[in-house]
């Protein structure tokens, strides 16, 4: 663990080359990519994009009865569809579960380190999804 | 597994049989609205679902607030998916002519919902 001591540099420095090292699974298997720079808001910060399972979504509920009776033509009984859409979502759960567990060996070494995750796409329907964990000192 | 004949008389969905499928959810609460030869059952899942729509990107956590309760509850819904699934096989097993969908709700008041419109094939109609 290192913490930052008293008389050091105010000017924080972020150890990009150990969070990328965190992830290399990701990394190894061309699903992650990393990016870093700084900002007057967070100083120097790391971004990393890794991509999600794409999903293919369910549709969407339109609350019309009538619309829904006149698509139902193309139904077809979507029990198959909703079979690969709950693999989908296991598949992204593990996903997170693997991203756990490399923020707690970033946490380990770096408890100081802040951090924040988005997603635009772990339920599906999109064409490309992707989770993204910005870090900064 | 019952199907139509060519010159049988013509039947009513079975909601009896329709809801002792998704029974569990029903006694947990489902709504069920039913509409002549239609019926819709909405389940509501144990966490905000959101469809994401778009390149609008959603927070899901931080170092003051833990993944551990995103995936716990992210897991709940996928237990939630994989019953469901198993409910509409039983139905398309006993009734293989019904069309059954499965819709997400995308609007704010629905976004945690699922449902199931369940309905019997359009030429039956009259």
């Amino acid at each position: 663990m290192r913490i930052r001591k008293f008389n050091e540099s105010s000017e924080k420095e972020i150890d990009s080359e150990y969070i990328k090292q965190c992830f290399m699974d990701f990394f190894d298997n061309g699903t992650a990519r990393m990016q870093s720079g700084s900002s007057a808001a967070y100083g120097n910060w790391v971004e990393i994009r890794i991509d999600t399972e794409k999903i293919k979504g369910l549709k969407e509920y339109n609350n019309d009865y009538e619309r829904s009776r006149r698509s139902s033509a193309n139904w077809v009984t979507n029990t198959d569809n909703i079979s690969k859409y709950a693999d989908g979502l296991i598949k992204n759960s593990e996903l997170i579960r693997e991203i756990e567990i490399c923020l707690k060996r970033i946490a380990d070494e770096y408890p100081d380190y802040a951090y924040k995750i988005w997603s635009n796409g772990l339920n599906g329907n999109l064409e490309k999804s992707d989770v993204v964990l910005s870090f900064w000192p | 597994m019952k199907i139509r004949k060519f010159n049988e008389a013509y039947e009513p969905l079975d909601i009896e049989y329709i809801k002792q499928c998704f029974i569990d959810f029903i006694d947990s609460g489902a709504g069920t609205k039913i509409d002549g030869n239609f019926i819709e059952i909405s389940i509501e899942l144990p966490m905000k679902f959101s469809l994401a729509m778009g390149s609008k990107y959603e927070y899901i956590s931080d170092e003051n607030n833990k993944l551990e309760k995103f995936i716990d509850g992210h897991e709940k819904n996928n237990e939630f998916f994989k019953e469901i699934r198993n409910c509409m096989a039983k139905l398309v097993d006993e009734y293989p002519d019904y069309r059954v969908s499965a819709q997400i709700g995308s609007a704010d008041s629905w976004s945690n919902y699922i449902h199931i419109m369940i309905l019997l094939d359009n030429k039956y109609f009259k």
